[in-house]
């Protein structure tokens, strides 16, 4: 869909089509979706979560502006309704869950030199699940800007506004999120160990 | 090598595509140089696209699911016109609503006994004053009386008239009540936050509250000025089967 089709059914909402909505949906409902659920992680919240930004989207859609795009506007509602449902989850968490701050969020596993050995690395990270699984194990904080970035496809610009945070710090927190992830990743590696041979990758 | 740490993060928005000319210069030099940094700069890539990749697609109905909630909305919107205060009214809307609510609360309407009914007013304009202070902090009382909205809140608890323009239904609903019915609450919407009879709550709580007190109605206060938390309350209000009693 081009920039032109999405404002002109914007366009046709505002003016009272309802239908005009649905291709809007159709266009955005993969991304939302797959960002709710991995904001929050499982599929009944997910689809509260999505269905929620759309109608938050579609209610309030006089005040988008079409200074950025419909997406990422969307996006950004889906991202503050997770944000919502994690922040109530945490409250009714009587044991807190492992709170990590954004600075006190230093590794106690020292990864030795061979840190990033190139094939150990590359082999995990080329796989979907046990990135998927790593992304899982980052905090809310760093788990919601990789997401945005990767599913959301937000440019840093956009990500500040969002996030409302300094450039510096978008970037500086995306790479942090990465770094965790192949982090977890070579830890994971460690229990699933499959030998380093030539062995097929199967799934 | 030192100052991989700097170089990790050029890494990272290299992957992003936001890396500036000279920037993207430093990092390939580096990257002839430094193995590990090479390493890291595959991995993230290769984590980039996976994550980009693997979308996972929402149940079959949503899109219809979606679309039936929009078309029952549109039609209510239409009809909820005036639900919505004008923007600069907004706070003395929220905080005349409170005030009202707290008058009922401790005194009803009708029943103006004994020292009750006395302390109610001072209480409620205490209390207009901290709601409106809180709602908005350039909008002095003065502003209030000009709006209108002001005048018509103070009035309200102490046995006002219930034809007063702005309490109209919210009164006449009480009057009409029976004393052990469940009453309507009011809930002012706010950018991140709802008030329901004047306690701050997060929407999830909300829907708790409003399943708890089982309310016959609602009367809705938009203080928000995007409209997100507002359409949610309104949709989590049709979700619920409450009505919202209009002005």
């Amino acid at each position: 869909m081009t920039r032109e089709e999405e404002s002109a059914l914007i366009r046709r909402v505002l003016a009272g089509d309802s239908d005009a909505f649905e291709p809007l949906v159709l266009e955005n409902q993969t991304r939302v979706y797959h960002l709710a659920l991995r904001l929050l992680g499982n599929e009944a919240d997910a689809a509260d979560a999505a269905q929620d930004a759309f109608l938050r989207a579609y209610t309030s859609l006089e005040s988008f502006r079409g200074d950025s795009r419909f997406s990422v506007w969307l996006y950004r509602l889906t991202n503050n309704i997770c944000i919502d449902v994690l922040r109530r989850r945490k409250r009714q968490d009587t044991v807190p869950l492992q709170i990590q701050d954004e600075e006190g969020e230093e590794t106690q596993r020292e990864i030795p030199d061979e840190t990033w050995s190139p094939e150990r690395l590359a082999e995990r990270a080329a796989d979907r699940e046990a990135v998927r699984a790593g992304i899982e194990t980052l905090s809310d904080e760093l788990r919601q800007i990789l997401l945005l970035r990767e599913v959301g496809g937000m440019s840093y610009e956009e990500l500040a506004k969002t996030l409302s945070l300094e450039a510096g710090t978008v970037k500086s927190r995306l790479n942090r999120a990465r770094k965790k992830l192949c982090e977890a990743l070579l830890q994971s590696g460690n229990f699933s160990a499959p030998p380093p041979s030539n062995k097929g990758k199967g799934v | 090598m030192e100052n991989c740490e700097y170089f990790e993060e050029l890494i990272s928005a290299a992957v992003d595509g936001e890396l500036t000319d000279r920037e993207e210069d430093a990092l390939h030099a580096h990257l002839e140089m430094c193995e590990s940094c090479r390493a890291y700069y595959e991995a993230l890539r290769a984590i980039s696209a996976a994550a980009q990749e693997d979308l996972t697609p929402p149940p079959v109905d949503f899109t219809a699911r979606v679309m039936a909630r929009v078309r029952a909305g549109s039609k209510k919107k239409k009809q909820g016109k005036l639900l919505r205060f004008p923007v600069r009214s907004l706070a003395l809307a929220a905080a005349a609503a409170i005030v009202l609510w707290a008058g009922f609360r401790v005194a009803p309407v009708f029943a103006p006994k004994g020292g009750t009914g006395a302390s109610t007013p001072m209480m409620a304009a205490s209390q207009v004053e901290r709601a409106a202070g809180a709602a908005s902090d350039e909008e002095p009382p003065q502003a209030a009386e000009e709006n209108g909205l002001y005048a018509a809140a103070i009035p309200a608890p102490a046995a006002a008239p219930a034809e007063e323009a702005g309490d109209r239904g919210l009164s006449q609903e009480i009057a009409e009540e029976d004393a052990a019915a469940p009453e309507p609450v009011t809930i002012t919407v706010r950018e991140d936050a709802v008030w329901y009879n004047g306690e701050e709550l997060s929407p999830e709580e909300l829907e708790e509250a409003l399943l708890r007190d089982g309310a016959p109605g609602v009367r809705l206060v938009d203080e928000s000025a995007d409209g997100d938390v507002y359409a949610a309350v309104l949709a989590l209000l049709e979700r619920l089967d409450i009505p919202v009693w209009e002005e």
